[in-house]
């Protein structure tokens, strides 16, 4: 299969920068962020997180916040790629999502009543059993075909639009719903601030004086589908298209990457080749870029060695916080709406270069030139993922 | 496309090894406790988990499995590492990805991390015991520990979960983006989740709580292989083959994971010889992968299992699993 024949012909996201695209690129246009000590979950920790407020009734689903946001960023990414009720009749349509929220049982208050009572209600245990990500997206679109859920950690959603393009390469499905989503909570958020890598102040990735990462929600889904077959139904398409994916183990530690981006750099490699495109030619990167100190020295010079000091590169959390298992769908979204867009996002939070880094990520919004743009994802555990996304000629 | 199952792991309650599994499955004796099918990791290779010191039992019980399943296949020698006995270090130069399939991941773990948030509160929490409740813990002290560094991957599925991870692998395979494919499955028991299923199960007679970890070292060409995998699919609209020969086989998951068993026999061709391999390992959501370890060994060294004698099966095995909502999970083998 040509690498031009994996399209993008849907994209929905939601996020602390905004609910929806349009919303989204305002956000990210204007440089607005506010994070805030988190009012969705209880806790006595006060360090910023990055919520999504005001997100609407109809995807406040109870006890599973993290299917609302993916329901929702679903629901702008079918509409974009022209999917109504039962026009996928017939169709092998996969969802791949990535997820580490509602991957776990982690309600504390029903262990807290297990704890106490030995007896707690079953209901948070029938709604975890019955909210598997992917599953209630097929369900609810009706689609048939290959459904899984990555639970990568911090690289899910990226992996899981790798995935998505193994599954339409190997003929498993004709389009795919893939990305990610991971709402706020409170497991999370005592864990990493334990870890000792969260600020307490707004992030600043990549900057010199950074103090480590916010934790945010969110959700980012790209509609994938074969050229042929989006043109058998009438797709319209933008021309963007899923170029390559690379992913790579450390094989160094659980929870820090290896100092010389080992598995970064065969990620991207990967992910480059299989685009069949050469590091001059990504216009632009959307760097993970967590602001921790680990994090961002190793994805930073790495990034630096392999795309020399003039890349355009930015990490996108400054406006979103850590997403988690929604990450990678959230900055992929971004990453597309960049090249569609010929405008790069800048760096929120950066203020001062880090001379052990040496990367000077963008500090404006900046067009750029190319036909391919890159994001990246490392992951606990040593996980490292590179997609290329592609600009093509499109026939909107 | 066919893969072959050059290697195998497995860590059950029939012991910490694959020889052990393979006996208890010559012999078609389980080894069931008061408790369920529980692994004992003290009879371990104590060596073997020395890196894993800080690891829960799930990684403990996968480290184990997919270094067993990678020595199998005779690949943990390579770049001049011992092929017995415990590594020195990562063997690098393996070219392998990896992907683990688990349906509820480090629950036991995560259930010690919220005991630590009840107790100390949210800024007196472990941050080891937080590392570790993260689903893909164990696929990383995999690939740390044998020196992997293709993709690695922990997916979920509850009830799927092994079927979507080999579909994945068989695609990795066909588009060549490893040479081989590490695929494991992995899941553990514990308090939480035998009170749970205690009452979300009542009733099912064939529930009996399992853990354990299978691994797979799948490559697309035969090395000695167990045998070939020539199908895997889910969805509602599949069904296991139609066939009176004796010399094929179905394997149901009948392993106690629905309430309504009924729904096994309804899909089992008139003549078709069926049979359950739940009483080896108990009754896990990836228990599909056990079963598929246990057709392996069937088909390599017709091995009689649950049969009173084996008829010789040459035809084929197929192996299925089905959920409470009407979706089923097929895999098919065949001999090597």
């Amino acid at each position: 299969m040509a690498n031009e024949n994996i399209l993008i012909t849907g994209m929905g996201v939601v996020s602390a920068a905004g609910k929806g695209v349009e919303e989204t690129l305002s956000s990210l246009a204007s440089g607005r962020r506010d994070p805030a000590p988190p009012t969705l979950i209880d806790s006595p920790l006060k360090n910023p997180a990055f919520e999504v407020l005001g997100l609407d009734e109809k995807y406040c689903i109870h006890g599973q916040r993290t299917l609302g946001l993916m329901l929702m960023a679903a629901h702008e990414a079918a509409s974009m790629a022209g999917i109504s009720q039962g026009s996928l009749k017939g169709a092998r349509v996969g969802v791949c999502l990535g997820t580490t929220v509602a991957s776990q049982l982690n309600d504390i208050s029903f262990y807290r009543t297990y704890k106490e009572s030995g007896d707690p209600g079953l209901e948070p245990v029938e709604r975890f059993l019955g909210g598997d990500l992917s599953d209630c997206v097929a369900e609810h679109f009706g689609l048939h075909g290959p459904r899984m859920s990555v639970v990568n950690a911090c690289s899910s959603g990226t992996d899981a639009i790798g995935v998505a393009m193994s599954w339409l390469r190997a003929g498993l499905c004709d389009m795919v719903f893939a990305g990610g989503a991971d709402e706020l909570n409170r497991v999370p958020y005592a864990g990493f601030n334990s870890l000792g890598i969260t600020s307490p102040e707004p992030c600043a990735p990549f900057d010199k004086n950074r103090r480590g990462l916010n934790l945010g929600e969110g959700a980012g889904m790209l509609v994938l589908e074969r050229a042929d077959f989006a043109a058998s139904r009438g797709a319209g398409t933008s021309g963007l298209y899923a170029a390559g994916f690379g992913a790579s183990a450390d094989a160094y530690h659980l929870t820090a990457p290896h100092p010389e981006g080992k598995g970064l750099r065969r990620a991207i490699a990967r992910a480059i080749s299989e685009a069949g495109c050469s590091p001059s030619d990504i216009g632009y990167i959307n760097a993970h870029g967590t602001a921790t100190p680990d994090n961002d020295k190793v994805e930073g010079q790495t990034l630096l060695d392999i795309f020399g000091p003039d890349v355009k590169v930015s990490s996108t959390k400054g406006y979103t916080g850590h997403t988690l298992g929604g990450a990678g769908g959230i900055e992929a979204v971004f990453s597309a709406l960049a090249l569609r867009e010929g405008l790069a996002p800048m760096n929120a939070g950066f203020r001062e270069l880090d001379d052990e880094i040496g990367l000077t990520p963008l500090r404006e919004n900046a067009s750029f030139d190319g036909g391919f743009v890159m994001s990246t994802s490392l992951a606990f555990g040593g996980n490292n993922a590179a997609l290329v996304i592609g600009l093509g000629e499109g026939s909107l | 496309m066919r893969a072959y199952i050059n290697g195998m792991g497995m860590v059950s309650a029939c012991g910490p090894t694959l020889g052990e599994f393979r006996a208890a499955l010559e012999a078609g004796e389980g080894a069931r406790r008061p408790d369920g099918f529980m692994v004992d990791l003290k009879r371990a290779d104590k060596s073997r988990l020395k890196k894993l010191r800080r690891a829960d039992k799930l990684s403990k019980m996968s480290v184990l499995a997919a270094r067993e399943a990678l020595e199998d296949a005779g690949l943990y020698s390579i770049e001049g590492k011992p092929s017995e006995g415990p590594a020195e270090g990562p063997a690098e130069g393996i070219e392998a990805g990896v992907i683990l399939a688990t349906a509820l991941g480090p629950h036991t773990t995560t259930f010690g991390f919220l005991d630590d948030i009840l107790q100390y509160g949210d800024s007196g929490v472990s941050p080891t015991m937080f590392s570790n409740s993260v689903h893909n813990a164990a696929a990383s002290y995999i690939a740390s520990d044998c020196g992997l560094n293709g993709p690695t991957l922990t997916v979920t599925q509850f009830m799927f979960s092994f079927h979507e991870a080999l579909m994945l692998a068989l695609a990795w395979l066909r588009e060549g983006r490893v040479p081989r494919v590490l695929l494991g499955a992995a899941d553990i028991h514990g308090e939480v989740l035998g009170h749970v299923a205690g009452r979300m199960l009542k009733g099912s007679a064939a529930y009996s709580p399992g853990e354990g970890a299978a691994f797979f070292l799948l490559e697309p060409e035969p090395r000695e292989a167990y045998s070939a995998i020539t199908s895997a699919g889910t969805g509602h609209d599949i069904s296991p083959s139609k066939s009176t020969k004796k010399s094929s086989l179905l394997l149901i998951d009948d392993d106690g994971m629905i309430k309504e068993r009924a729904a096994y026999k309804d899909l089992v061709p008139e003549g078709t010889e069926a049979s359950s391999y739940g009483w080896l390992y108990g009754s896990m959501m990836t228990g599909s992968a056990f079963n598929m370890a246990a057709a392996a060994l069937i088909l390599k060294e017709q091995l009689k299992g649950s049969m009173k004698e084996n008829p010789g099966i040459d035809e084929g095995i197929e192996i299925l699993r089905l959920d409470c909502h009407g979706r089923r999970g097929l895999i098919g083998l065949s001999p090597a």
